[in-house]
């Protein structure tokens, strides 16, 4: 192996690590804090996605892409927020410990969402343009990097910083991490566990939609159904970094990153994606709490 | 404390802190409490005692609103009807649970934060720290690598910043060492002073040294109440409630 292509799969590796973390992430705390396994998350994640889409290709009176991105960039950001907010609020609230209802509800939702983007912008695969830097490459140990694969690797980095941070110091923090423990005991000390419940949806929203934005750049274009294939992935991430564990969901997400890259160079497209199935079945045989989880559930 | 005029149902006796009649408890298929009734007097411990697997947690469970129950509940002069949980620990009902349930990833001074959202909670912490300055020590170290009689100095430290006006505690010394279980005791008696408590506890000995008033419980019903004193001269009746006690037909 050559350390050229090593640097470049590494890379484009932790670039899809940074896309999977942002789905699983909120995808891990939902179902940790709720058990709630919320199957319209990969809806949050394409509603990013489009919203980009619409932002660079509509917004042309931004003249510079690189504005238009950052503005992109926050709208699907709020809209990921909006839309995680209004799930929790609407949908899911109704009918927590009906596990069955939970689960056909945020289906029919994932489902309805892909109908309805697709009946808008429509089936096809859309792109849409990017800043003229994210084509640029710079060299590392004599692999030409896009830049846009280190970008999508910074952003994720933040935003996995940010969410630490949040949880670790802040009191709404503390109390998801406590209720991502023992939900009941929470609420036995007088504190209404609920409200963190929207707070999580409304987070988990904005992080997949951030995602859904470097998905798009990464994987150079979209469609309806883009956040319901990225979501299989993400619920292995999940489960292989424990539920409810966000440092777990990280290290997850880089070793099904790099191994799907690497497997896929070496041993053929589709083995990769093969093998991070067996990671899952390994996980769930040896492991079944998850690298990081402290229970089994 | 001791005084017999303020033995709950004597004329004199001060309004009952807690109320509870016609409790009705099911857990999936099976009926746990049946008709359950008792009182609470304010600023003494009340011990709820039984057999194993009578409802004695069950009865803690749906005090506070974590498994659904039928009858009324009166708490300070007001019924709890359908109240969340939250909300009736708002009303000022501290919980000291089974198997203490500390956070065991969150530090001991993360657990202690939890609770200090209550008013005065951050003026009471120095006297819960003075009661327990093993959780001072630790406070930086995961509450789940605590020993069983650390965390459940934690789990009561958590509940005493609770400016409640009711404790409930279940089960304080279940599985901790006899030496442990005498610190356990001292702890209580210190921070349950004067406190209005009602104590699930498998110990006769432990209920006996804390207890004033005694509800036995037995399959699901309320078996006898009375004072602790009483219970405790009754070998006959500790025997057949409780299966402890000398059997006086065994001595010489």
């Amino acid at each position: 192996m050559s350390l050229q292509v090593f640097v470049l799969l590494s890379v484009t590796g932790l670039g899809l690590a940074g896309v999977y973390f942002l789905i699983a992430s909120g995808l891990s705390l939902i179902f940790g804090l709720m058990d709630v396994l919320n199957l319209a998350h990969g809806l949050f994640f394409t509603v990013g996605s489009y919203a980009t889409w619409w932002v660079m290709t509509r917004f042309g009176f931004i003249g510079s892409l690189g504005l238009r991105f950052a503005v992109a960039l926050v709208v699907a950001a709020a809209m990921g927020l909006v839309v995680g907010w209004a799930t929790e609020r609407f949908f899911v609230r109704r009918f927590y410990g009906d596990h069955v209802t939970q689960i056909l509800i945020t289906l029919g939702l994932s489902l309805a969402g892909v109908a309805l983007i697709g009946g808008w912008f429509s089936y096809d695969p859309r792109t849409f343009p990017v800043p003229e830097l994210f084509r640029q490459v710079v060299v590392i140990a004599g692999a030409r990097i896009p830049v846009s694969r280190l970008l999508i690797l910074l952003v994720s980095v933040v935003l996995l910083i940010a969410l630490l941070t949040f949880l670790r110091r802040t009191r709404h923090g503390l109390i998801i991490r406590a209720g991502v423990e023992n939900r009941d005991m929470v609420q036995a000390m007088g504190i209404d566990v609920a409200r963190s419940f929207t707070l999580v949806f409304a987070i988990g929203g904005l992080l997949a939609a951030v995602g859904g934005v470097l998905g798009g750049v990464f994987f150079a274009g979209i469609t309806p159904e883009f956040g319901l294939n990225v979501l299989i992935f993400a619920f292995i991430v999940v489960v292989i970094g424990g539920l409810g564990s966000v440092e777990g969901t990280a290290l997850s997400a880089v070793i099904v990153g790099l191994t799907q890259q690497f497997v896929n160079f070496y041993a053929g497209a589709g083995v990769g994606d093969l093998t991070v199935v067996f990671l899952l079945a390994a996980t769930l045989l040896l492991r079944p709490q998850g690298l990081l989880g402290e229970v089994a559930r | 404390m001791s005084d017999p005029s303020l033995a709950p149902g004597s004329p004199t006796a001060p309004e009952p802190v807690l109320t509870v009649q016609g409790m009705d408890v099911h857990r999936g298929e099976a009926h746990i409490l049946h008709d359950v009734g008792f009182e609470v007097a304010p600023n003494r411990v009340t011990a709820l005692l039984g057999r194993n697997g009578v409802g004695k947690t069950t009865t803690l469970l749906a005090l506070l609103g974590l498994l659904p129950s039928t009858g009324r509940v009166d708490f300070d002069g007001v019924p709890l009807g359908d109240l969340p949980t939250h909300q009736r620990v708002q009303r000022g009902i501290a919980y000291v649970p089974e198997d203490r349930e500390v956070f065991a990833q969150l530090s001991v001074e993360e657990n202690l934060r939890l609770a200090l959202h209550w008013p005065g909670a951050a003026e009471r912490l120095p006297m819960v720290l003075e009661i327990f300055p093993e959780l001072d020590k630790r406070s930086a170290q995961k509450a789940g690598s605590l020993s069983g009689g650390q965390q459940q100095m934690l789990a009561l430290g958590r509940a005493l910043l609770h400016p409640a006006k009711l404790l409930l505690i279940d089960e304080p010394t279940k599985g901790l060492a006899p030496i442990i279980i005498t610190e356990v005791i001292a702890a209580l008696r210190a921070a349950t002073a004067d406190a209005t408590v009602l104590l699930v506890e498998q110990n006769l000995r432990v209920a006996e040294e804390l207890a004033t008033d005694a509800i036995v419980l037995d399959e699901g019903q309320v078996a006898w109440r009375g004072s602790m004193a009483d219970l405790q001269s009754d070998d006959d009746r500790k025997r057949s409630l409780l299966g402890v006690g000398r059997a006086r037909r065994d001595a010489p």
